[in-house]
């Protein structure tokens, strides 16, 4: 057994995919563990920061992928495959709560209030982007996540959202301008941490 | 904005939350790829299961091996069968022609009966 989780640490995540299909458990714990922590961050980003429905989320990705191994395209890296599934999920999930309705023009950027971002846990900067962040729609923000957070090149990103490469960076090059211009308006005193000069 | 950009870069993928998965879903996942090797498993030994791997793509040359004697078994049993309904039809020609032969004989003895 410990050979064999000694052997899948070596296996590509496509080849982990043909192993958990054919009932490989210790196959299963690698993906698992390579992809568990990205999959949680992004769903609590992209789905308003609600633990327990990120949580719920990773547990049905998952399911998805012992259950529906075939449904993978070998055309894809598994990496951009994954996260197309799990963009498509968030997507599903915005559409049932019909979040669009709470979304504030991304247009009008009096819509960013001054907000307390006192947190322990966080350093302020970085919970006033992801505050600000929230803002936008959800494909300003996964196509955020995706660059800033996973490292996806603009490519891999428009595979992942199934946009145009000139969108995702046009999208990107938005929610950074406004992200940009809020924190200077609202927040002068993280000009110098943001490195805003 | 490239200030900005960099500092995003370095930033965004250190970010931690407080967060982690439970370990009762981590075993719900576990039971259900087990789940998922028995069920494999009971399809392999049947019928259908049987069937999708003949489709396979694995060992053609044994498999088109077993469907070349398969079919020559048919065509003889075929033949056999060919052969025997020829026999039957005979047999049965000859019947028919002693039915006949008792038919008439009958209704020869009918009329002797009745008109003597």
């Amino acid at each position: 057994m410990n050979l064999n989780l000694f052997r899948n640490k070596d296996l590509t995540d496509e080849e982990l995919l043909i192993s958990i299909s054919n009932g490989n458990n210790d196959a299963f714990n690698n993906l698992y563990s390579r992809y568990k922590d990205r999959l949680l961050y992004y769903f609590y980003r992209m789905l308003f920061q609600d633990k327990e429905l990120a949580k719920d989320f990773v547990q049905e990705i998952f399911i998805k992928i012992i259950n529906k191994p075939h449904l993978y395209n070998p055309s894809m890296k598994f990496s951009t495959w994954i996260f197309s599934v799990a963009n498509n999920m968030c997507k599903n999930e915005y559409r049932r709560q019909d979040i669009r309705k709470n979304t504030i023009n991304c247009e009008n950027p009096d819509s960013f209030n001054n907000e307390d971002f006192s947190d322990n846990n966080h350093e302020p900067a970085i919970k006033l982007i992801f505050t600000q962040l929230e803002r936008f729609d959800e494909s300003h923000k996964s196509a955020f996540l995706l660059k800033y957070r996973e490292g996806f090149s603009i490519e891999e990103i428009s595979n992942i959202l199934d946009l145009p490469v000139g969108t995702i960076k046009s999208r990107l090059f938005y929610t950074r301008k406004k992200l940009q211009e809020n924190i200077k308006n609202n927040h002068p005193e993280l000009i110098e941490q943001l490195n805003l000069q | 904005m490239d200030t900005f950009d960099n500092f995003l870069n370095s930033n965004i993928q250190s970010d931690q939350i407080d967060l982690d998965l439970d370990n009762s879903s981590f075993n719900q996942l576990h039971y259900m790829v087990n789940l998922n090797a028995t069920k494999s498993e009971v399809k392999k030994n049947s019928f259908f299961g049987f069937l999708t791997d003949f489709t396979s793509t694995k060992f053609v040359a044994a498999k088109l091996a077993f469907v070349a004697v398969l079919f020559i078994m048919i065509i003889g049993n075929k033949e056999n069968r060919v052969h025997e309904s020829l026999v039957f039809l005979c047999d049965s020609t000859h019947i028919q022609n002693n039915s006949y032969d008792t038919i008439a004989t009958y209704n020869n003895q009918l009329c002797d009966s009745l008109f003597n």
